[in-house]
């Protein structure tokens, strides 16, 4: 029974449940105790959490998602349980309220499972920022599983969650997701309300799915996606959003940009890569070169945006009214102090620094003014390249996972984690990374990217490489 | 007049706060309230907690139309909010959500003074400093009540037009009864829906030249606004008749004592 649940995909999971042959509390304690063991596993498990549910799910609304429960990324306020972000200024914080995104998946009947591990306030690319120790990489445990939303990747990699919810910034679903050999969506910004989520950067979060496969990637974004009166910048999604069926992509263009496939990447990454353009030909592709001349200055245009809001954002963890508060401070102001030099990790106080420097008096807009224009520019670039074809793509990260500890001394180093994954990003375009072969033992993540609100195509198109490029999801240990 | 002190003359701009009178606060549903048990008017969104976000009351921004209707200004066909970021205990979010360089009116008149702009803003918590010194530096603790957390407040500007105390409590008046016509604000100084800055300085009579500035900061009654700003200008022609010169700061005037005293660096920086 148990090795038979663990082959079960969400949508087959709700399946069975529906067809009465599962009950939703029976998965629903198979996943519980999975997730407890890790989290008791210290060392020896993955420290995919850090938070499992303690006993049988509070309450699974009958839905769609037929009682499938869900990992949800620490960042996600959920009502009376931690929701830390990854940082111990909000060590043991509680909130009173629960995210949309999360509050909408349960009532369509995925319960709170667990919380995940992710680098502190969704800044890394590793997920060693965290104050809660890093997370290993199910494929190899000296490994890490991407950033930051690396729990929700290794958790559902390693089969200790069916599926999980996490955000994305500047690829922070799709990175970890390529890493771990799993499915990671980031939609069109605007689709999924960030009411409730922590926010890093505000113009750039975006919660989505980290699946097994692209028809469970489908399934979950249908049920979060829409206007949400408590968050401005959300939109009514235009249309519903399908089950994807595509086994073939006739007539279908895709667009390989340069700029974003060749320089930087790895060997191995680069082979998987181009393998799947073979694959995609095969399925009827028409290819094609596209440019996306401004792309190569997005990762810099994004590490003045990204800091810039996180400064601003981050403010507010002051320790007056939540989190930690310092003892024995003198003054205000120096309880300000310890509080945030306490209480905040080494990359968030970087991050924070950067961006306040550039938006101080007289520097506006040299730094943001002008990396807000670059961002234009490769959002034009995007709408260009999307008059020629349907869909852009490139692999998701240069490399494969890498080592715990190879690259925490050289954060310009880990950046470039995200070289492919941030113009999108700072587009606000839907884009998605699928699992398309192994370099060295190692997941290669492929990313297509559409125009926005394209989703449902996009994962049509994913849809049909997915099952053509057929990767073996289950790493070696499990 | 007195304040003229021959060659001299005033100039005063105002910046005046209005508390909009709408059934919720700028950026939630929280009810508005005035004296009412502290922190029963609040939510995730006015008291800052992780996650949440702001979504502007379009009753606020219909009152702050209005108001730029009835002084004549121009209505911004495009107007964004900024973040005002400062540190301090009766501001949860770390910023204050204001406008900067887009506000939703600009220009415009009322009788003699020009307007030089009208934007909304979000107001701060109520701050209470135990302890003898009644402020926040040497105080045994602070409360914070953020019932007012996040009031609707529409800033209106005006260009330095007038020339003497009296006038600017005459003007202020006008501004009341017009605010009370539209129904936009119950303009009620005790309750702290009215709130006036008085931005100060001297010049030689007939120069077109502006002198150096101070700002004198909440006055909460029209009597107070007269004698404040009547004993700011006194203190500046004292300073200049004896060969001085005024620096730019922030000031407080004290009724009781009537002495004016400048605020210390952080607490003007909560401006």
């Amino acid at each position: 029974m148990s090795s038979d649940l663990l082959e079960l995909t969400a949508a087959q999971a709700a399946g069975r449940i529906a067809a009465g042959e599962l009950s939703a509390a029976a998965l629903f304690a198979f996943y519980r105790e999975r997730a407890a063991a890790d989290r008791a596993g210290g060392e020896d498990g993955l420290n995919c959490f850090t938070w499992v549910a303690e006993g049988a799910a509070a309450d699974a609304p009958a839905g769609s998602l037929g009682g499938v429960p869900l990992a949800v990324k620490d960042l996600f306020c959920t009502r009376g349980v931690p929701s830390q972000s990854g940082s111990r200024i909000l060590e043991g914080y509680e909130p009173p309220y629960t995210a949309t995104a999360v509050e909408r998946l349960r009532e369509a009947g995925a319960p709170l499972l667990a919380k995940t591990n992710q680098d502190e306030f969704a800044m890394g690319s590793s997920n060693e920022n965290s104050a809660y120790g890093p997370v290993r990489n199910p494929w190899d445990r000296s490994r890490v599983p991407g950033g930051s939303s690396g729990g929700s990747a290794a958790a559902v990699a390693a089969g200790l969650a069916p599926w999980a919810l996490g955000t994305d910034t500047g690829g922070s679903i799709r990175q970890p997701a390529a890493l771990c050999g799993i499915v990671g969506l980031k939609p069109t910004y605007g689709s999924v309300s960030r009411y409730g989520m922590i926010a890093f950067a505000s113009s750039l979060d975006q919660a989505g799915p980290l699946t097994r496969d692209v028809r469970d990637a489908a399934l979950m974004l249908a049920q979060m996606v829409g206007q949400d009166s408590c968050d401005a910048t959300s939109l009514q999604f235009p249309g519903e959003i399908g089950v994807p069926s595509a086994e073939r992509l006739d007539g279908v263009r895709l667009g390989v940009p340069a700029e974003l496939s060749g320089e930087g990447i790895e060997a191995g990454v680069k082979e998987a890569f181009d393998r799947s353009l073979e694959q995609a030909a095969a399925l009827g592709a028409e290819l094609l070169d596209v440019s996306l001349p401004h792309a190569p200055h997005a990762l810099s245009a994004y590490y003045v945006l990204a800091p810039a809001e996180c400064s601003s954002n981050l403010a507010r963890f002051d320790g007056v009214r939540y989190g930690i508060r310092a003892e024995g401070a003198a003054d205000l102001l120096d309880m300000y102090t310890r509080t945030r030099h306490d209480g905040f990790g080494p990359e968030v106080k970087r991050r924070i620094m950067l961006g306040t420097y550039a938006l101080s008096s007289g520097y506006y807009d040299a730094y943001y003014g002008r990396a807000q224009r670059v961002r234009t520019k490769i959002a034009e670039d995007f709408a260009a390249a999307f008059e020629q074809v349907d869909f852009i793509l490139t692999p998701t990260a240069p490399t494969v996972a890498f080592a715990l500890g190879e690259k925490t001394g050289d954060p310009l180093a880990m950046y470039l984690n995200d070289y492919c994954t941030v113009p999108m990003s700072l587009a606000g375009i839907p884009a998605i990374s699928i699992p398309c072969g192994l370099s060295g033992g190692l997941p290669v993540g492929l990313q297509l990217a559409g125009a926005a609100f394209s989703e449902n195509k996009l994962l049509d198109a994913a849809h049909a490489l997915e099952r053509a490029l057929a990767f073996d999801g289950s790493p070696a240990h499990v | 007049m007195s304040e003229q002190g021959g060659e001299l003359e005033a100039v005063i701009g105002l910046e005046i706060h209005i508390q909009l009178a709408t059934a919720t606060k700028m950026f939630c549903s929280c009810a508005l309230s005035f004296g009412d048990p502290p922190n029963t008017h609040t939510c995730p969104v006015c008291l800052g907690l992780p996650g949440s976000l702001p979504v502007a009351n379009a009753r606020a921004v219909h009152f702050g139309l209005m108001i730029g209707l009835a002084l004549g200004s121009e209505l911004a066909p495009r107007s964004i909010f900024h973040r005002k970021n400062y540190f301090y205990p009766d501001l949860p979010k770390g910023y204050q959500i204001s406008q900067y360089d887009e506000p939703l009116c600009r220009g415009g008149h009322l009788g003699e003074v020009r307007i030089h702009r009208v934007h909304l803003e979000e107001d701060a918590a109520k701050l209470t400093h135990l302890g003898a010194s009644g402020r926040i530096h040497g105080s045994d603790a602070s409360i914070v009540d953020f019932n007012r957390g996040g009031t609707p407040l529409a800033e209106i500007v005006t260009e330095p037009d007038l020339r003497s105390a009296e006038q600017a409590g005459e003007w202020l008046k006008l501004l009341r009864t017009t605010m009370r016509r539209l129904g936009v604000s119950d303009v009620n100084m005790e309750e702290g829906s009215l709130r006036c800055d008085a931005n100060i300085s001297l010049r030689a009579a007939g120069s077109e030249q502006l002198g150096v500035k101070t700002e004198l900061k909440n006055m909460n009654s029209f009597r107070f606004i007269e004698r404040g700003i009547r004993a700011e200008i006194a203190r500046q022609q004292k300073l200049i008749a004896g060969g001085g010169t005024v620096t730019q700061e922030t000031l407080h005037f004290d009724p009781a004592s009537g002495a004016i005293t400048s605020l210390r660096s952080k607490e003007e920086a909560h401006d």
